[in-house]
């Protein structure tokens, strides 16, 4: 199912700029919104953090390569609206995931109303195993994940993030056996987390959870519920203690007591994509991780 | 006029044609009757190579009948080692046809060795094992054979000729036993009713009580029922037109499998085993000749239904057995355009083959109770011990059903030319192949959670009810062309030639089928919140097999072709070969995976000596190193191993002296004294258990008259413990016993017509 799904959104992806034409095959503009939500926080600290929703609007012009993003944010420290003049961008496309991803890259500028942008919109974003009994994974329309971040006036600092998102990367852990010590790598864990700005809660998702070399298989679920949530100016942290996860087996959840999570620390800044999770396990396990919810391409794009 | 000469798609084995009492029978030499009448049968392999196999660049053996009575084979596992670098263990059951030659082999799905009985190309192997009454000869051509035989001929090609009712009439009868409550009937009458016409109808029966008793209930496991039924029709309807045909059908009925744990060495498990086999073949053979070109057809409808069901732990505990039932319907066509030019110096042939075959499979595997605690409760119970499982009952299938249509077209050629003492041969065949897999897994089980409550009582928290019903369908196309080169140079004095031949080899590639039951079982675990996630895509299918094989080899004759030899030397280059593996944990299924690249080096000498009328010896040897140059499967890295289950040595030498009996009309007494020798072999990839190399020792006493013959023999007389395989299975290792001594009596008596 996951590969599928991977497939039919990396075409619905593509499809967003492939050339179709009513005449000769060819238009000449791709519109489409994301509606995501925005970390506000200020340079000086003097204010915020403040977290709220809003619509990027996208425009772009195929023929001659440049966009417009109009934005508006309200409910901010300051009112944010701007509509830019046409940026130059580019499509790129990445085999990755048994399919074809894009990747569009809008060149930096400034415009009266902002300005340090960066904006990328990616669909090189991790996709989790649909497991049943879990939430339903929220993707974004198009499978189009906006990454920005720009300045509003001398102070205002805006990031854009996603509350459904799923990292991966390496996880390290590091236990004792019979007093000897041992360390064990995995890059098959993979964590979603689904943030409720509203409550200022997090549940945390491990997937294929699997600690040491010695424990034969891996947990497919093991769910971290009502962790609160803190935002600040670098970003966001998801902290907790003796949390005891629950495990979904058939869209049954058990309690599973013999994987306590005795601390959980999860913190993302920069441009909000990338995570470092630090946990204990039963008191045995110490788990480090670091990786990214969206992956950014090593290899040169495909043909 | 000499026959041969305007008839050069004959093939005159008139070892089908000596009676009872022929003598030697050397290995390897088939006297040739030029006498016979014209347009008799048609061989394939005559057809397509030279009339004399020793004559053409390839390496190979011939047994005509004598010899196999000698040998006392009713089988082509008969053959095994006394032809060089041929290798055909017994595994157990007569589903496992496995067949090693010059280090390559397959122990499941397709064949290395392409088996064609009365011309009809068996395409399942399932079906390779069986008895068979009157075989007139059997050829084993060594070295990939794909140019003219196709697909699966990788390692070679067995042709099996039976009696001709145009060479032998009247009524043959033989019983036979034997130790182990070893019993054969067979009976034959073949009739000619005109010059042109004849037919014969074969039957034998055959039952075995057994050698080996399970300790569970102290039972021969390895009993034996089977029977079959063969007519043979030949018309030769015209100087031209010539037709055949085979109608053949067997039913077998047989225990289970000799598997001894290592452990313990006792053979010990409770679930019932056995396999169950019905097949039905009919081959059609069509010759016209016209002037200088022969056209033939040959075409085959095949059916085999069989159902083996394993204990597949082969414990004394209930841990899961399996099922495969399989019906598999195939037609074959072969046809073969021949002829030459230039007074016979350039010989040219054509051919087209097809072939469709559709499987349908069902392979259950039955989880029961010590299976379903310590293969699913006992993890999950592990993962979270305050909420353990408890499963709706303590037996429940994974089921997997498949239906695999596959067919396949070919065209060939071949063009041989002759300069003075040259030949020079060169042949490519283009092959494309199809196959489709559709599957349907299905299961439908669940359990309860329970959660543990202080006073260690347990109390009722949920319940998990799983309902898996995955289908889906996979395809395989192959598309693949093999192409042959040979040189041969006649000496002088007819001693006899010297050849050198490049020839691609190919297998097809195909499904694990026995990976569904794994493939579902993970996902039950999955859906239980443990495990990982096959991707079936990746885990079933495999990819064909190719080689390059590099021969050279002569063929030799002399003091008057009293001392026959037969030498070759061999490099065989392997890309992707397949190899059985039995993938990492406690799995229910084995996985055919692709290794990376291997070769093989090695060598073979076939000798037959006869000094004098009353003594014959004959001797083979084959050699083979065989080792990975590549295979890394994720885990461990095999380049340098020896290829496991392929003999590194086979050895065979036989002495045979004959006198007559003045007291008996015709009558003669013949003593053989032979021995087979196998060896080493690796039991896994990283060489670290292995059968050292062990012989047997065989003998045989027959009187023989006019009519009928009485023969006294004997099988690994010194009765040299061994084992033919060695698997893992849940991390528990098992190994097959070779079988123990035998004696036993054989009466053949024959009312010629």
């Amino acid at each position: 199912m996951k590969k599928s799904l991977l497939l039919s959104l990396a075409a619905v992806a593509v499809a967003g700029f492939s050339s179709c034409d009513h005449n000769s095959g060819v238009t000449s503009t791709v519109s489409f919104s994301s509606q995501t939500f925005n970390l506000i926080t200020t340079v000086d600290g003097s204010a915020g953090p403040v977290v709220v929703s809003s619509v990027y609007n996208f425009n772009f012009d195929q023929i001659a390569a440049t966009g417009t993003i109009a934005g508006e944010v309200t409910n901010s420290i300051q009112p944010i609206s701007f509509v830019t003049d046409p940026i130059k961008y580019k499509v790129m496309n990445y085999q990755w995931n048994d399919g074809i991803h894009e990747v569009i890259d809008l060149e930096t500028f400034k415009s009266k109303d902002i300005y340090n942008i960066d904006f990328q919109i990616t669909t090189m974003a991790n996709i989790p195993p649909i497991i049943s009994g879990l939430p339903a994974i929220v993707i974004p329309t198009g499978y189009k994940y906006l990454v920005a971040s720009y300045q509003a006036g001398d102070n205002v600092r805006v990031r854009t993030f996603w509350t459904d998102v799923t990292f991966t990367g390496t996880t390290n852990t590091s236990y004792s056996v019979a007093g000897v010590d041992k360390s064990f790598n995995s890059d098959d864990v993979k964590y979603r987390v689904i943030i409720n700005p509203t409550d200022k809660k997090a549940t945390v998702i491990l997937y294929d959870a699997r600690f040491a070399e010695e424990m034969p298989k891996p947990l497919t679920n093991v769910v971290l519920k009502d962790l609160p949530v803190t935002f600040t100016n670098t970003g966001y942290e998801i902290n907790g203690k003796d949390i005891t996860p629950v495990c979904y087996e058939g869209s049954v959840g058990t309690p599973n007591t013999d994987r306590i999570f005795n601390s959980f620390s999860l913190s993302v800044g920069g441009d909000l994509t990338s995570a470092h999770i630090s946990y204990k396990v039963s008191n045995v396990f110490n788990g480090a991780f670091s990786g990214s919810y969206i992956v950014k391409p090593q290899t040169t794009p495909a043909q | 006029m000499a026959i041969t000469k305007h008839l050069p798609s004959l093939i005159l084995l008139t070892a089908a044609a000596t009676p009872i009492g022929e003598a030697f029978a050397a290995v390897g030499v088939v006297n040739e009757d030029t006498t016979a009448s014209v347009l008799t049968e048609i061989n394939v392999v005559g057809l397509k190579q030279d009339a004399k196999l020793r004559s053409d660049a390839v390496s190979a053996t011939v047994i005509g009948r004598a010899q196999l009575e000698e040998l006392n084979t009713v089988t082509i596992k008969g053959i095994s080692d006394v032809v060089p670098n041929l290798y055909m263990p017994d595994y157990g059951s007569r589903i496992t046809s496995s067949i090693y030659v010059r280090g390559l082999g397959a122990r499941m799905d397709h064949p290395a060795v392409g088996l064609n009985v009365d011309n009809v190309p068996y395409l399942n192997k399932n079906s390779y094992d069986f008895d068979l009454a009157d075989i007139a000869s059997v050829e084993m051509l060594r070295g990939p054979q794909s140019a003219l035989y196709g697909r699966n001929t990788m390692g070679g090609l067995i042709n099996i000729q039976t009696l001709s009712p145009m060479r032998w009439q009247g009524w043959r009868f033989m019983a036979e036993a034997g130790r182990g409550n070893d019993y054969k009937l067979a009976a034959g009458w073949y009739h000619r009713f005109s010059d042109s016409f004849a037919n014969s109808i074969t039957a034998n029966f055959s039952y075995l009580g057994g050698f080996f008793k399970n300790a569970y209930d102290n039972k021969y496991l390895d009993k034996e029922k089977s029977g079959a039924i063969r007519m043979k029709s030949q018309w030769r309807v015209s100087d031209r037109l010539y037709i055949q045909n085979v109608l053949a059908s067997s039913l077998l009925r047989q225990g289970g499998y000799p598997y001894e744990y290592a452990l313990t060495g006792l053979i010990n498990y409770n679930d019932t085993c056995f396999y169950r086999r019905f097949t039905i073949n009919d081959g059609l053979t069509l010759n016209y000749r016209g002037e200088g070109w022969n056209l033939v057809s040959i075409t085959s409808v095949q059916h085999i239904n069989d159902n083996m069901t394993l204990d597949q732990d082969f414990l004394p505990d209930s841990y899961f057995n399996i099922t495969q039932k399989q019906k598999e319907t195939a037609v074959t066509e072969d046809l073969v355009f021949k002829g030459d030019r230039l007074g016979g110096d350039y010989k040219w042939l054509a051919g087209f083959f097809g072939f469709y075959k559709d499987m349908h499979m069902k392979a259950p595997v039955t989880f029961k109770d010590d299976g379903i605690a310590n293969l699913i409760e006992h993890y999950r119970n592990n993962a979270n011990p305050e909420y353990p499982i408890e499963w709706h009952g303590r037996e429940f299938p994974l089921n997997s059903d498949f239906s695999i249509p596959t067919f396949g077209v070919a065209l060939y050629h071949e063009s041989k030319y002759t300069l003075g003492r040259w030949n020079f041969t060169a042949g490519i065949r283009l092959d494309y192949e199809r196959a489709n897999l559709n599957y349907r897994s299905y299961c439908d089980t669940g359990y309860d959670i329970m959660h543990l409550i202080p006073g260690g009582e347990k109390e009722y928290f949920n319940t998990v009810n799983i309902e898996i019903d995955d289908k889906g369908k996979l395809k395989r196309q192959y598309f693949t062309w093999m192409p042959k080169v040979s040189v041969l140079y006649n000496l002088p004095s007819e001693v006899g030639n010297v050849y050198a031949t490049v020839t691609k080899g190919y297998k097809s590639g195909g499904f694990n089928t026995q990976m569904f039951s794994e493939v579902l079982q993970q996902r039950l675990m999955r859906i239980m919140g443990i495990g990982n996630e096959y991707d079936v895509n990746s885990v079933v299918g495999y990819k064909p097999e190719y080689s390059w094989n590099y021969e050279i080899g002569a063929h030799l004759a002399a003091f008057d072709a009293k001392l026959s030899a037969d030498l070759s030397l061999f490099y065989i280059d392997c890309r992707d070969q397949q190899l059985t593996m039995f993938p990492p944990g406690s799995t229910t299924g084995r996985i055919m995976t692709n290794a990376g690249k291997t070769r093989s080096v090695g060598g073979e000498v076939s000798l037959g000596y006869s000094p004098s009328a009353h003594w014959h010896f004959n001797g083979s040897y084959g050699y083979t190193n065989a080792r990975f140059r590549e295979f890394f499967d994720g885990l461990v890295d095999y380049k340098g191993k020896v290829l496991p289950y392929a003999p590194q040595n086979t050895l065979f030498l036989q002495t045979l002296y004959s006198c007559d009996l003045p007291f008996i009309t015709e009558g003669k007494l013949t003593c053989d004294l032979n021995m087979r020798g196998t060896g080493k072999i690796y039991w896994n990839e990283s060489n670290t258990l292995w059968q050292k190399f062990y012989a047997q020792l065989g003998a045989s006493l027959t009187v023989e008259a006019r009519n009928y013959s009485v023969q006294l023999w004997g099988k690994n007389l010194t009765n040299t413990k061994y084992h033919t395989f060695y698997f893992m299975s849940m991390s528990n290792e098992f190994l097959q016993r070779g079988r123990p001594w035998e004696i036993g009596v054989t009466v053949r008596y024959n009312i010629k017509m």
